[in-house]
């Protein structure tokens, strides 16, 4: 069979065509053979040319495709090895297998198998959906993926996969089941199913995640929600970020938001400026914190530095803890002027245990327990326990005598 | 029938015909971009003419065909945009 051309409106039962098949308005193609029609030609072929709506009622498949105006409907699957370029909308009752997807408006499809797509419009896949690069102007429903990067403007809905490059999503963004994921950039609402792990994660609006998350980089400039455990390497924390378990980071928590953690803290670096609350709080290497630091249990690092006006509830505990000698965090710039420097003096602080203790001006403190213990003028420590040396400036008050004892009693943790 | 909860604001379509402009680099024609925002031509032209008044997106005539890009500008905008609405999301706000 040569070219062939189906006119407006007619039916046409086909089987192989050699050469290019154009297809008029309101058109229906058959398979002779009831299941496929093949469209293949020569160095010239073009492939199938669609003036406008029409229906396939069968498999097709053809090296490149394309559709100006109207919807395409196929009742089977379509092979395209090429392009497939449609106007306005496509439907595909099976998988679409193409190298190119271009489509203005509408495509739904049962799955879709392609190196790259875009869509100006909306994207529905009911099953699989396996492409390299992802371009969506609104909106994409699709079950389980194996994508590259995928961008979209408005909502996106998987079924769980992997989407392994840069996901960016204008509006919402949705997995129902486990994902794996590159680069998440969530501006709007986000869920994510349990068990999901990626290499970063960041939104400027509200993410929650239905259990236990594994990233390499959070960053929460909006509201993050893990309910669940959460595993990362590195956090930075500008909005809320909240953890219903526990939390472990192995490089570097910053928090200047507020960070909620209902379980344990465990991470080697430390550093907060807004409101840190863990039940307990365990830092390998450096923590510096100022704002308000919550705990039930306490807070233990080899360096603590709290900072000036840092209110701590808990026990502290490390080799060497700094009281209220270096400026609050969150002041910024302002830390150094004067006046503030006066605002913001002092820090209060519950019990410590260390090898050296070293509090700043005005600050306050439970009990102390220490080999050494530097007070600098006007702070104020109920009891102070310790086995080398005790230095206390002009204005000090120690409400119970200092004692001088060989063993100190142990940390609680 | 449509299955939008609400009636898109001007911002919003600015933002939708932005969104469906950067994905044609090579320049987007009218009926295109209309089948992507989901607005009749008539009203798409009106949307586009003030994105190009307002310098968030450009018209390029080429013979007969007249194609839109989108521009730094525009771009510009709808990063705006999608930072606000995620704000307005934490906040619980409604989009002004």
């Amino acid at each position: 069979m040569s070219d062939i051309h189906v006119r407006r409106g007619e039916t046409a039962v086909l089987d192989r065509v050699e050469g290019e098949l154009t297809v008029g308005p309101n058109a229906r193609i058959e398979a002779s053979n009831g299941k496929s029609v093949v469209v293949t030609g020569g160095a010239h072929f073009e492939g199938v040319h669609f003036e406008g709506s029409a229906e396939v009622n069968c498999d097709l498949e053809c090296t490149s495709l394309e559709c100006h105006r109207g919807q395409l409907e196929v009742n089977g699957n379509l092979t395209v090895h090429k392009r497939l370029r449609v106007g306005h909308s496509v439907q595909v009752k099976g998988l679409i297998t193409a190298e190119d997807i271009d489509v203005g408006g509408i495509i739904k499809a049962g799955a879709i198998s392609c190196c790259r797509i875009r869509v100006g419009g909306r994207a529905d896949i009911k099953s699989t959906f396996e492409a390299s690069s992802v371009e969506v102007g609104g909106k994409i429903s699709a079950g389980v993926v194996k994508l590259g990067d995928l961008n979209v403007g408005g909502e996106a809905e998987v079924g769980g996969g992997s989407i392994t490059g840069h996901i960016r999503v204008g509006g919402k963004f949705i997995s129902k089941a486990s994902l794996e994921f590159g680069e998440l950039l969530v501006y709007g609402k986000g869920f994510l199913p349990a068990n999901c792990k990626g290499h970063r994660l960041s939104t400027f609006g509200k993410i929650c995640v239905d259990g236990n998350l594994i990233c390499d980089y959070i960053q929460v400039g909006g509201t993050v929600e893990v309910l669940g455990d959460c595993h990362a390497e590195r956090i930075e924390v500008g909005g809320k970020f909240a953890v219903s378990g526990s939390l472990f980071v192995s490089d570097r928590l910053e928090g200047f938001g507020a960070t909620e953690i209902a379980g344990d803290f465990e991470g080697a670096n430390l550093r907060v400026g807004g409101k840190f609350q863990a039940s307990k709080i365990i830092v390998k290497v450096e923590a510096d914190v100022s704002g308000k630091v919550e705990t039930k249990q306490g807070l233990k690092a080899k360096q603590l530095n709290v900072r000036s006006g840092t209110q701590i509830d808990g026990t502290l505990i490390g080799e060497r803890v700094e009281i209220g000698k270096s400026p609050d965090l969150s002041y910024g710039a302002w830390g150094s002027t004067w006046p503030t420097k006066w605002a913001m003096m002092g820090g209060k602080v519950q019990d410590i245990y260390a090898r050296q203790v070293l509090m700043g001006t005005m600050c306050k403190a439970a009990r102390i327990f220490a080999d050494t213990v530097n007070l600098e003028q006007g702070c104020t420590v109920e009891q102070v326990t310790y086995t080398k040396e005790l230095k206390a400036d002009f204005g000090v008050a120690i409400c119970q005598p200092p004692q001088k004892v060989t063993n100190l009693p142990p940390a609680p943790f | 029938m449509r299955d939008r909860e609400t009636k898109r604001s001007r911002t919003d379509l600015y933002a939708s015909v932005l969104e469906v402009l950067i994905r044609y680099p090579e320049g987007g024609k009218i009926t295109r971009i209309s089948y992507g925002v989901g607005v009749p031509i008539d009203r798409l032209r009106t949307i586009i003419e003030n994105l190009c008044n307002y310098g968030l997106a450009r018209k390029l005539t080429d013979g007969e065909q007249v194609y839109y890009f989108a521009t730094p500008r525009g771009l510009e905008f709808l990063d705006t945009y999608w930072k606000m609405k995620g704000f307005f999301e934490i906040f619980g706000d409604k989009q002004p």
